[in-house]
């Protein structure tokens, strides 16, 4: 009995800072959040109680469509690249390759991610610079005309998600690589023996029991994008006009720019909403192509 | 207008607006080649000193006369001579501590160290304690003092521009200086600055910050590029004609070897002298109303656009870092762009020289803008007195004079504008402080952030050739418009 609650403390105390932290910095301000959608809040008067018509405001607002659009536009593009790209890099490098070309390819594809998030969009936002950036530098050689990465609706949230997937492809990779460590050689010899190919190799075997960490990548990413905001920032700062302004962003504009927390508070309310169904989907969903060992 | 500063002389004057003190315009003057000098040592240089020194007789009487006034007031101020030896001034053992709340750089930071080192040494019991906040947008540094206000963390000084006054005031978070500028200590901060620094600090005639230092708008132009060009400086009246004259005549290359006439300044106080210079503006002169549907705002819309598209003098501003522009002009990829005092430090860090300035161009009018910043005292303090006492000293001459051959910002007072150190670069930089003549104020209202926002937005989409100028204005009216509105009916 005595033993049973000393483990029971034990295991207290070992959630215990976990637990505080969530409480204080997840819970609290979800709380916070949820009560100030329902109040008129300037950040210095005292906020006042609205009932619900922040979330009445929501609905004839045309700008929350066209960011949410973006946002839904990036999360995924930027999901199926970067765990595309970073799956497949993974699976490359962990081929038989040369003791140092391996080691150097490894760095190259993790290096941008120990890079600063800021720091890499500010160089980036000079290399797309449209009439002095050193992309279209080079491609004027191929006589490509001057691409306005940045500056053109049509480019500017491909541009955004272009620098996402170099800056947090090399994530992939690595906990890809985690993975495929974990798989057993045998499986490889023994379909070999059975005449299996390179592809059916891939697509029965390393897929399949590397699908857990895939679940956790798109999963990781999703909820990345969905909250991206830093990068998009210093490269377009949402611009031009909306054209890559996701839900974070508009979000700290309504909240820090125009003083309406209680609104955007609303809306941060409806991203949490949204983020949870993505996530409750992926582990729903997951059930059927997840495989675990 | 006279702004002759009163040195020497205000001794035996009947009534001297600053006694007890040698220069009424700062703690202690400079020698020409730099250097601080105490008050006796000084050489007046005032055409009325010269006067006094060659009345010898005169002179000894003087003297004599003003011996007593010396000895009390090298009394009072233990030896130092500083704006700050106000009458009425808290006891020099008062404790206490005082937070400020800051922006700057490096450089900011040495002259607000000086600052309270003078400070703690009249009043050793104070603890100072300096909150610098990084600084990428003056609506993002409002909004951090607007946050820590908001979670009970209110500094007793705050630093602030003028696009932070209204707002500031609004919010009821400075107090009315006027009291504390009527006193003698006070009315010395402001003797020495342009009547319009001191009224953009005032808001229905009450003065909320004392000035320190001011930007405003200038064209910058590489003097080596001009010369290779065969291209004299343009005159101080140049209109927007000749500006795009020479823009295109520096213009040259093809492809990445395209140097540009001219970069523009892509932000909300870099554009604004082309709306000024256009006699418009963003808002209405009660900075209640939008002022977009203003044809001259049109006109002055499509200028800037012109400036990228048909004409082709300027490179796309896609950047969205302000100091973009200057790194570019350092590297001599555009030839011309806009900018206040500030891109001095950067140019001085570069080691770049080949630059000078000229007046913004006028099209209707000649017109720029100006923003300042200045010290206010918070309305949550409970040490208005010695909080006072360190406004007196982050605004002194002695301060101002250190910031003057930084290149940070104009010096809100004159004398210390038109010192030898703030005189040193570029060529015509007495074209700064004297720009105060026909600049206003950049609009500011209590939802400034709001206000940039918007119009950074849609124009935006008419520099990236998405939506006419029209369009892009007639929507940002209707956008603005509401938001002017709903600012109304939170002020009611």
């Amino acid at each position: 009995m005595k033993k049973a609650s000393s483990d029971t403390l034990s295991a207290y105390l070992f959630v215990g800072p976990t637990l505080s932290g969530y409480l204080l910095f997840v819970l609290g301000p979800l709380i916070a959040a949820i009560v100030l959608s329902f109040t008129h809040y300037d950040l210095i008067s005292p906020p006042r109680l609205v009932g619900l018509s922040n979330y009445a405001r929501l609905i004839s607002d045309v700008r929350l469509a066209v960011v949410y659009k973006n946002t839904a536009l990036f999360a995924v593009t930027a999901v199926i690249l970067t765990v595309g790209i970073g799956t497949l890099l993974g699976v490359a490098v962990n081929k038989r390759l040369p003791g140092f070309l391996k080691y150097i390819l490894r760095t190259a594809y993790f290096f941008p991610v120990l890079v600063g998030m800021i720091y890499a969009a500010m160089v980036w936002k000079f290399l797309f610079n449209r009439d002095l950036g050193v992309v279209n530098y080079y491609l004027h050689f191929f006589n490509v005309p001057p691409i306005p990465w940045l500056t053109s609706s049509a480019w500017a949230i491909w541009s955004v998600i272009l620098v996402y997937v170099w800056k947090n492809v090399g994530f992939t990779m690595l906990t890809t690589l985690a993975g495929l460590q974990n798989i057993s050689e045998e499986l490889y010899e023994a379909a070999k023996i059975d005449g299996a190919k390179a592809h059916t190799r891939l697509f029965r075997i390393t897929i399949p029991l590397l699908s857990p960490v895939i679940l956790f990548n798109v999963t990781i990413t999703m909820i990345n994008t969905l909250q991206e905001f830093d990068s998009i920032v210093a490269l377009t700062n949402g611009g031009p006009g909306d054209a890559s302004r996701t839900v974070v962003m508009y979000i700290y504009d309504k909240a820090f720019r125009s003083f309406d927390m209680g609104y955007a508070s609303a809306i941060a309310v409806t991203l949490f909403v949204v983020i949870s169904i993505v996530t409750l989907l992926q582990l729903w969903g997951s059930r059927r192509w997840v495989h675990y060992t | 207008m006279n702004y002759s500063p009163c040195s020497f002389p205000a001794l035996v004057s009947p009534d001297p607006p600053c006694h007890l003190s040698f220069a009424c315009n700062g703690t202690a003057t400079q020698k020409a080649e730099g250097q601080f000098v105490t008050p006796e040592l000084q050489t007046p240089s005032h055409p009325t000193s010269i006067t006094a020194l060659e009345d010898k007789p005169r002179r000894r009487q003087i003297f004599v006369q003003a011996l007593p006034f010396l000895a009390f007031a090298l009394l009072v101020t233990d030896g130092r001579f500083s704006a700050a030896s106000a009458q009425n001034a808290p006891s020099p053992d008062t404790k206490g501590n005082l937070v400020l709340f800051d922006f700057g750089d490096a450089n900011d930071k040495q002259i607000r160290d000086a600052a309270i080192a003078r400070f703690n040494k009249r009043y050793p019991n104070v603890k100072v304690t300096d909150q610098f906040t990084p600084i990428s947008s003056w609506s993002d540094y409002l909004n951090k003092l607007v946050t820590q206000i908001a979670s009970g963390k209110a500094p007793d000084l705050i630093h602030i521009a003028t696009e932070g006054v209204q707002l500031a005031v609004r919010k009821n978070l400075v107090i009315p200086l006027d009291e504390l500028t009527a006193e003698p200590s006070g009315k010395e901060l402001l003797s020495d600055v342009d009547p319009a620094l001191v009224k953009g600090f005032s808001v229905e005639g009450k003065l909320y910050l004392v000035p320190v230092a001011w930007n405003n708008m200038m064209i910058y132009f590489n003097t080596k590029v001009f010369s290779e060009a065969g291209i004299a400086r343009p005159s101080n009246d140049w209109t927007w004609d000749d500006f795009l004259s020479v823009a295109k005549r520096l213009t040259s290359g093809e492809g990445p070897a395209k140097r540009f006439g001219f970069g523009i300044p892509y932000f909300n106080f870099g554009l604004t002298p082309f709306w000024y210079s256009n006699d418009t503006a963003v808002l209405k002169d009660d900075l209640k109303q939008s002022n977009l549907t203003d044809p001259k705002f049109l006109e002055a819309l499509k200028f800037v656009h012109g400036l990228v598209r048909e004409n082709g003098v300027s490179p796309d501003p896609a950047n969205t870092d302000p100091n973009a522009v200057f790194q570019l002009f350092t590297a001599g990829r555009i030839a011309m762009t806009g900018g206040g005092h500030w891109p001095m430090q950067f140019f001085k860090a570069n080691n770049f020289n080949d630059f000078d300035v000229v007046p913004w161009p006028k099209n209707k009018v000649q017109k720029t803008v100006f923003g300042a910043d200045g010290w206010g005292i918070s309305t949550k303090t409970k040490q208005k007195a010695i909080a006072w006492e360190m406004v007196k000293e982050l605004t002194s001459a002695e301060s101002q004079q250190q910031a003057a051959g930084l290149g940070v910002a104009i010096p809100a007072r004159r004398s210390v504008a038109e010192s030898k150190e703030f005189l040193a670069q570029p060529e015509h930089a007495a074209l700064f402080y004297e720009s105060l003549r026909y600049a206003a104020p950049v609009q500011a209202p209590a939802n400034y952030a709001e206000v940039e926002r918007i119009l950074m937005q849609h124009l935006s989409q008419v520099m990236a050739d998405e939506v006419k100028p029209e369009e892009a204005l007639k929507a940002a009216n209707e956008e603005l418009s509401a938001a002017m509105q709903q600012q109304a009916a939170e002020g009611q």
